[in-house]
């Protein structure tokens, strides 16, 4: 896929199309989840999954990797979970000639694709450690600094309900996850299908369609898509207008927000922009394609205070609103 | 297509759309003008209806009002609209997701060309697509402000309308416009029978006013206003003459004189302020020095210092012409030389006279400042006027239809003080006290019957003499301040049961 050929879009939605129909065959429902998950892969990002347990978060997962022909692994984060467990150790083997040596045992991270369950069970020291390996994609172990395979996703769950015995991911990390998707619960038509699909036959795997080269290499076409100077001042408003201290921010963000989103959120939303806008058939991006991407962007880098905890404030519908009013000032602009 | 073609495509595709928008633009600005030239005419209108000072409507304001509608329509398609504004309306204008924009902005930007035609074709294929939207969102509230606004502005008009045909002319006010144009035709009659600069200018003054009488444009409080301001004007005249004047220094004068002979009744008249008679004392008194064997009067040469002072004293008060008569008269004194006393006294002669003509002029002004004064007066006692006084001596004094000889005080003297009264000028009417015209006279004597009847007689004459007073109104050639004295007159005098013949009248 070069990245050079604009052409090469009709092969880019094919195969986005392909790798969705794959997963789709084992989940049931969830299109919304499912296309964001596969934007922020394409993107190179990593992505915060959160949602009651039962709605197939790791089937999800666990398709996606078979799809993509990757190699996967999962770790269940508890609190007892230790950073070494996680990332792997230097452990003394014996040789058998009366020699011992130190040789680094790779921990689950070594993979190209991680899905970390329950990642608000675990202390925030073994939270930390995904830190480096996700910015990075690189760990350290023992003053030596090892390369992960690439390439690299974490696709974290966490449960909004038991936050007893939890430990809430630091603005830090969560800035570090691409999207954050919240999975909603099936309709009924699509309740009635995972019973039919899951108690009658046999589930269906999904087959591997292609390799995580293929993936790289639709993220570097999607990355040449242009954006208008125009666009791209829309997208660093609208994270603008998350920061409370601004004269950007709406009257409802200045009094429920404490810290706005990140520049990282910016290069998210533009990079989300470009995706969406090839998978629509465009080939220059769009405010529908910023604005779109902004609610799995923002959400989790907007940081409420204590005043909108206190009242209840969801930051999703404090988003929606704000991305409406910049809808209208941009149509009426 | 290739990628000329497709951008020469985009290029009209864009003309079209900035052609819309022009048009979108020139309507929504013509609407909003349209509201505020309503709202203006509403507001004017409404002003007409609430303070009768403010006219109408004018055919230039609401030519106005159209003219800059029509200017702002011409601005709004003629001001050039930025290349992004319209690639913005172009996508607004056929739902495209922000194609024409991007395109408009690549076109410049470092984009590959590849991407960068891809794109353009991709936009002009869309935008040929898509339908476009015809008219532009429809404004509600503007064109609901219009709609107000008309409504308003067509109800207030109505309603002028309405009120400047129904409204009824105060009659006293209509009566005060007529009197006030009596007045300025008595002051025009005055000029014309004897020019006065002074009373030239003053009816080059309100001759303003005299429009706007004519036109029936003015109400009370206006007209006050535009008496004052002529009684303003003329009390500046009257400073001004009263400058140039010499009644502060005809006495100085008449003193510097004393012990002279021949030159007693110049004095007096400078005493009097009488000009006239010094100018004919002067004149009288230089014949008889410039006669070859004329001699110096007796006292001249004790007097000349007097009269050398008196000089200067003129020199300094800017008499130029007075202290130049006063030399010479002072120089021939010392010099005992009648002639150039004969010259100075030609002088003083010619001085004189023109004192006199200022003299009158200062009357006239006295009398006019008069009338405005007594018409503001009828005015604000929404009364007639009422000022019996006339700038023409021979209007004041005419008779009436039958009326008796007599005499009347000179009403235009300046300053009537009680202690100058002797001074004043007394002038008395042709004819025979005994001659009158035709007159009745009839004599009434209280007799022992009840007094009812005395009344009843009363009352009968005093019908016929209103009647005969009504007909001497009614004549033209009466002046307008008499007629209304003698309305007066007999208002006074209207018989009543309780008001007999017992008291005088």
């Amino acid at each position: 896929m070069n990245p050079d050929n604009p052409a090469d879009a009709e092969p880019f939605r094919e195969k986005f199309n392909q790798l969705k129909d794959g997963v789709q065959r084992v989940i049931v429902g969830q299109d919304e989840i499912i296309e964001n998950v596969l934007i922020a892969i394409i993107a190179g990002g990593h992505v915060l999954l959160e949602g009651v347990p039962g709605l197939g978060k790791t089937m999800l997962v666990r398709s996606i990797a078979s799809a993509l022909h990757l190699s996967f692994q999962r770790i269940q984060f508890t609190p007892d979970l230790m950073p070494a467990d996680l990332i792997g150790t230097n452990i003394l083997i014996d040789d058998g000639h009366g020699h011992s040596r130190f040789e680094f045992s790779p921990g689950p991270i070594f993979c190209n694709l991680l899905l970390g369950d329950e990642i608000n069970r675990a202390t925030p020291k073994t939270q930390s450690a995904l830190l480096e390996a996700m910015q990075e994609q690189s760990v350290t172990v023992a003053g030596q600094t090892r390369s992960l395979t690439k390439p690299f996703f974490v696709l974290a769950t966490q449960n909004p309900l038991e936050m007893e015995g939890t430990y809430p991911l630091p603005e830090a990390q969560l800035d570090r996850f691409f999207f954050k998707l919240r999975v909603p619960y099936p309709t009924l038509d699509e309740f009635e299908r995972i019973l039919e699909r899951t108690t009658e036959r046999e589930s269906e795997a999904s087959k591997p369609l292609f390799d995580g080269g293929e993936l790289v290499a639709m993220g570097n076409f999607a990355r040449a898509v242009p954006v208008a100077p125009t666009l791209r001042r829309r997208a660093a408003e609208l994270v603008m207008a998350t920061h409370p201290e601004t004269d950007a921010a709406p009257d409802e963000v200045k009094r429920f927000v404490r810290y706005g989103a990140s520049p990282r959120a910016g290069q998210a939303l533009v990079l989300a922009a470009k995706i969406r806008a090839v998978l629509r058939g465009r080939f220059h991006v769009a405010s529908e394609d910023i604005l779109d991407s902004a609610l799995p962007v923002l959400r989790h880098r907007v940081m409420l205070n204590f005043e909108a905890q206190a009242d209840g404030v969801d930051p999703d519908d404090l988003l929606k609103r704000l991305c409406e009013a910049k809808r209208g000032q941009w149509r009426d602009a | 297509m290739n990628a000329d073609s497709t951008a020469a495509r985009l290029r009209e595709l864009t003309a079209q759309a900035a052609r819309r928008l022009r048009g979108e633009r020139t309507r929504r600005w013509a609407l909003a003008a349209s509201c505020i030239a309503s709202t203006l005419l509403a507001l004017w209108g409404g002003a007409a209806l609430l303070w009768p000072g403010v006219a109408g409507f004018s055919a230039v304001f609401v030519g106005a009002c159209l003219l800059g509608v029509a200017t702002i329509c011409a601005v709004a398609w003629f001001l050039p609209l930025p290349s992004n504004h319209i690639a913005r309306a172009l996508d607004r204008e056929r739902s495209l997701p922000d194609s024409a924009v991007s395109a408009h902005e690549l076109a410049e930007g470092e984009v590959p060309e590849s991407w960068r035609t891809r794109q353009l074709e991709d936009t002009v294929h869309r935008a040929e697509e898509a339908v476009p939207r015809r008219g532009g969102r429809f404004d509600w509230a503007l064109a609901l402000g219009v709609a107000s606004a008309l409504v308003l502005g067509i109800s207030v008009l109505f309603l002028n309308v309405r009120t400047a045909a129904a409204e009824p002319v105060d009659p006293v006010l209509a009566q005060h416009g007529v009197d006030l144009e009596e007045l300025f035709q008595d002051w025009e009659l005055a000029q014309r029978e004897s020019p006065d600069p002074q009373l030239e200018e003053l009816l080059k003054e309100v001759e303003p006013l005299r429009e706007m009488l004519a036109e029936g444009r003015l109400d009370q409080r206006e007209m006050f206003v535009q008496l004052s301001r002529i009684e303003d004007r003329i009390a500046a005249m009257q400073e001004k003459m009263a400058r140039e004047s010499l009644d502060p220094h005809a006495a100085e004068l008449a003193d510097s004189m004393n012990g002279v002979q021949g030159m007693e009744p110049l004095a007096a008249a400078l005493r009097a302020g009488d000009y006239e008679k010094a100018r004919q004392a002067a004149d009288q008194l230089g014949e008889k020095l410039n006669k070859p064997d004329a001699t110096t009067p007796q006292g001249a040469q004790q007097a000349a210092d007097r009269m050398a002072s008196a000089a200067d004293r003129m020199q300094q008060e800017g008499q130029k012409s007075m202290a130049q008569g006063m030399q010479n008269l002072s120089q021939g004194a010392k010099q005992n030389n009648p002639s150039k006393m004969s010259q100075g006294l030609q002088k003083i002669s010619q001085c004189m006279g023109q004192q006199a003509a200022q003299k009158k002029q200062r009357q006239g002004m006295s009398l006019c400042r008069q009338q405005m004064g007594m018409a503001k007066q009828c005015m604000g006692n929404r009364e007639s006027m009422c000022n019996g006084l006339s700038l023409i001596p021979k209007l004041s004094m005419q008779k009436g239809k039958g009326g008796g000889a007599g005499s009347e005080i000179d009403l235009q003297r300046e300053k009537p003080e009680t202690d100058s009264l002797g001074a004043g000028t007394r002038e008395h009417l042709t004819g025979v006290a005994d001659a009158m015209g035709e007159s009745e006279t009839q004599t009434v004597s209280a007799s022992e019957a009840p007094t009812q009847q005395t009344t009843s007689v009363a009352t009968a004459d005093f019908a016929e003499y209103r009647k005969l007073s009504e007909e001497a109104i009614e004549d033209e050639s009466l002046p307008l301040a008499h007629r209304l004295t003698i309305r007066r007159y007999f208002e006074s005098i209207r018989p009543t049961s309780e008001n007999t013949l017992d008291e005088p009248r």
